[in-house]
């Protein structure tokens, strides 16, 4: 039914614009979740909306609608918006992309049964409520299952299923004044072992609690900082941002300039991957109807691309990277997909034994503050333990992590992990950087 | 949608539920945006929706929809998932009167009646400052939403309440860029009434296009702990990181060694320093008559003569304290159950003058504007946009920005001094809390000065 509205859309702009696309999403999603150690809440949502776009004298009017009822008008409303927008230089795809691409939906996951969460999610928990009789454990179990219809009037007709499984679970512990918080999670496209995961994921922050139980004194300086895959996403940030084809097109991006060269240590190897089997961020094809693929941003350090819609592409004379990402409610832009940053030699265990002095950083806060830019990434260490001789001394605390990313993956990174982890929909290693200036109170 | 109580209460009865209650939500919103020259976007977004919350022992089951037409089946599911999550202690919700009202939006000059062309312009205007600056001032990104809600709550204890509300807000920024190096300036505005906020900011554009190109040069800021002065702009994010967030019941009405560390009438402050947060202010960004349990808000002082005086509460928070709702469940939409959140967040102004703040400073740092802020246990964060030297009680050169951070036992007793200018002004941001992001909130705040704050930098 969703789909004839589509349809009548698509009719009653014809003619009457260059071309015309709707965008259809029909999403139903279940997360269950854990609070103060207990199932609290199951909740489960059904979106259903459409999104138009209208090319008019080579201008795009956008309009998103959740009532298919009201779906003309936003057709005309779209249409009338056109007038306003400046000059839209991409092109939108004829042909449908190759059905073979596989890897977004796994129908476990569809058929995942709340109970079956809910035992799950009692499995993620206890490994955490064990750690000490006050913890406050929280976490949670999602499923998503979503339908994408992509449709325009050059003729290209798209459709997709995606589904989505998530585990999420942390900590909270609480003695006097002092206050300790750890959480970890991930999101991908099928189900795999939930419980067995499930155990795991739990294990994983009852560890970050049971290590960071006990206070040592710090009084900052510079020194090395072994960063988890969660707190890299930070430094990460400002990479992402100057590789987006947005940023280069106006003129933000402070690599704008310098595809070929070299901008990173040559340990650092970065690949976009938006058909990475199962990849949180995997679809067969973007918000344009442009095929996904991988792509090599960087390479051993060099500035290999960057990531485009169909706009900054072209208008950059560049080849459309199937990055053209949206939500319902707002249009493509360029967005990375899975993002994969490739490991080390040796494992995040044995970078910690190797530190003579230095921090363990598993969780930063604040960091995502700031222009991303200017590069520079300052965060409260809301998790950070201290190393001496390759042991872990204890938890510092009231200490901020200031540093360059730009400068840090140029000059300061000295090893990637061989183990990586999900972030997001990034695939991250543990990184240890060298001379990091840390401020603490002391 | 008169009626949709006894619909409420019916089920209720029906399901075997010990509450249940819907909302249904209509909003029409305008975007635009600016990056360079370019208009980037226009769009226009109708969302039509709706969700039912309901209680079984210890379980929320919970259900949201686009398709008003599916209410009744939404309503069983919710209800079968409330089964689902019931296995504990049965949620007692404080008690409140029902409440049938309509709340008609207050409008100043109403966002809707400027057409879309006429905001173009506008914001166009500020673009031509920001490309014509020169001085390094290379781009500019512009952001403008306004939206039109229309709420209608009910529940299975008789509450009808229809809200209509207008939120707009939005960013406009200047970008200076030399050699590889980029730095930005914003001037943010919003308002929970009133159009108006985005006309006459000329000035402070192209102030704000000046500090861009100054901050070219700048050097990384100093770290270390170190007297700062804040901005009210940042003063307000301060109070909300540094206590709002500790204030929220749900962080502590299962956990009891929190409420031990957090009781009423341990002093966190100086005896001046008094803490509030209200839903009360009309045209605030965080004002609202009812929230979305259909609780009248108030407002509510959490620090009162630096002693912890309150918390802000739902109504299972305050049902399981025994204390009083206050009116702090707050949904972001149909698509989430209302959680615990702050609404006008802010410090009662003291005495001080700009220069009294900044007069006694040795050497510090005057930190202005907002990027962020965040809070995890004790210990929070907030970004400056600009932070300058002080040296000798004078605001000198600039620095880069740098993280300024905080924790909750030991920043509230260094504030030594509170400006006694308000600025009753609000961004195009918001607070994230459990996936729900960006909630309308406001911070209306004096400046002050904290003895010594810890900042991230560099040297």
């Amino acid at each position: 039914m969703s789909r004839e509205v589509a349809e009548r859309c698509l009719d009653r702009l014809r003619g009457r614009a260059e071309a015309a696309e709707v965008f259809l999403l029909v999403r139903e999603s279940l997360p269950l979740e854990w609070e103060a150690g207990k199932l609290k809440k199951a909740r489960s949502e059904a979106t259903s909306g459409l999104a138009l776009r209208v090319l008019k004298g080579g201008r795009v009017g956008f309009c998103a609608t959740t009532d298919l009822g009201r779906a003309e008008e936003a057709a005309e409303k779209a249409l009338e918006l056109a007038s306003l927008s400046d000059l839209y230089r991409g092109e939108w795809p004829e042909q449908a992309p190759s059905p073979e691409a596989q890897g977004f939906y796994d129908p476990e996951v569809a058929s995942l049964t709340p109970q079956r969460m809910a035992d799950t999610g009692e499995e993620l928990l206890e490994p955490i409520r064990r750690v000490h009789p006050k913890v406050q454990a929280f976490g949670g179990v999602a499923r998503e299952v979503e339908e994408v219809w992509l449709l325009n009037s050059r003729g290209f007709e798209g459709h997709y299923l995606a589904s989505s499984f998530g585990l999420w679970g942390g900590g909270e512990l609480v003695e006097g004044d002092n206050m300790l918080s750890a959480y970890d999670g991930w999101e991908r496209r099928n189900l795999g072992d939930p419980e067995g995961e499930a155990r795991r994921l739990g294990k994983k922050v009852a560890g970050m609690i049971e290590r960071g139980r006990t206070n040592v004194p710090f009084r900052g300086g510079k020194m090395k900082v072994l960063l988890s895959p969660r707190a890299l996403a930070h430094l990460l940030r400002p990479l992402v941002a100057a590789l987006d084809g947005k940023a280069v097109e106006k003129g933000l991006s402070p690599w704008k300039d310098l595809l070929g060269k070299k901008v990173a240590s040559s340990g650092l190897t970065l690949i976009d991957d938006g058909l990475y089997p199962f990849g949180p961020a995997s679809s067969p094809f973007d918000g344009e109807g442009i095929p996904s693929r991988r792509n090599v941003l960087l390479d051993r350090g060099v500035l290999a691309s960057f990531y485009h819609d169909l706009h900054t592409a072209r208008s950059l004379g560049m080849e459309p990277t199937g990055n053209g990402l949206r939500g319902l409610f707002s249009p493509p832009r360029p967005a990375p997909r899975n993002l994969l940053l490739e490991g080390g030699e040796k494992n995040s265990k044995a970078l910690l034994a190797s530190l003579e002095e230095g921090l363990l950083i598993e969780q930063l806060m604040g960091a995502w503050a700031g222009n991303p830019y200017s590069g520079e990434v300052s965060g409260n260490v809301s998790l950070g333990l201290y190393i001496r001789g390759g042991e872990i001394q204890g938890r510092v605390k009231n200490t901020v992590l200031s540093i360059n990313a730009f400068e840090a993956f140029r000059e300061q990174l000295a090893g990637l992990s061989s183990d990586r982890e999900w972030v997001g929909s990034s695939l991250l290693p543990y990184a240890l950087f060298e001379s990091v200036p840390l401020s603490a109170r002391g | 949608m008169k009626g949709l109580e006894g619909l409420a209460r019916s089920a209720k009865e029906k399901l075997g539920l010990d509450y249940l209650e819907i909302r249904l939500e209509e909003t029409v919103s305008h975007h635009l945006s600016f990056r360079g020259p370019e208009l980037e976007e226009a769009s226009h977004q109708i969302d039509r929706g709706g969700c039912v919350r309901a209680l079984r022992g210890s379980g929320w089951g919970f259900s949201s929809f686009n398709r008003w037409e599916e209410l009744e089946r939404r309503i069983s599911e919710a209800a079968e998932l409330a089964r689902v999550a019931d296995r504990g202690e049965r949620v007692i919700l404080a008690p409140v009167q029902p409440v049938v009202d309509e709340v008609p939006a207050e409008v100043g000059e109403d966002p809707a009646g400027v057409p879309l062309e006429e905001k173009k312009d506008i914001l166009s205007a500020y673009n031509e400052i920001i490309l014509g600056f020169g001085r390094g001032v290379a781009t500019s990104l512009i952001r403008y939403f306004d939206r039109r809600t229309k709420l209608t709550f009910a529940s299975s204890e008789g509450s009808l309440i229809v809200q209509e509300r207008v939120d707009l807000g939005g960013a406009i920024t200047a970008v200076a860029a030399r050699e590889g190096t980029v730095r930005q300036v914003s001037v943010p505005f919003g308002s929970g009434r009133d159009f108006s906020v985005v006309r006459g900011l000329k000035e402070e554009v192209q102030q704000a296009c000046a500090t861009a190109s100054s901050l070219l040069a700048a050097p990384p800021a100093p770290g270390g702990e170190m007297p700062v002065v804040l901005d009210p702009i940042l003063s307000g994010v301060f109070v909300h990181e540094a206590f709002g967030h500790l204030s929220e019941a749900d962080g502590m009405h299962e956990n009891p060694e929190l409420e031990k560390t957090m009781r009423l009438g341990r002093v966190l402050g100086p005896p001046f320093l008094h803490i509030f947060d209200s839903g009360v202010e009309k045209g605030a960004r965080g004002y609202l008559a009812y929230d979305d349990e259909g609780v009248r808000t108030e407002k509510t002082y959490l620090i009162r003569e630096g002693r912890i005086v309150g918390r802000l509460h739902s109504r299972e928070t305050a049902g399981k304290m025994g204390e009083r709702p206050t009116g702090n469940a707050r949904a972001l939409s149909y698509r989430h159950p209302p959680i615990v959140r702050m609404r006008n967040t802010g410090i009662e102004p003291g005495e001080a003058s700009l220069e009294d703040l900044l007069a006694e400073i040795e050497e510090g740092l005057y930190c202005a504007g907002f990027y962020g802020g965040e809070t995890m246990g004790e210990m929070f964060t907030f970004t400056p946009q600009v932070a300058y030297r002080i040296r000798k009680g004078r605001i000198e050169e600039p620095v880069r920005e740098a993280t300024l951070s905080g924790n909750v036992f030991h920043t509230l007793a260094a504030i030594e001094a509170i400006g006694r200018e308000v600025a009753r002004r609000d961004d195009g941001g918001g607070c994230g809390k459990g996936g729900q992001a960006p909630l309308p909130v406001s911070h209306w705040c004096p400046p002050i000065r904290i003895a010594r704050c810890l900042v991230g930098g560099r040297r």
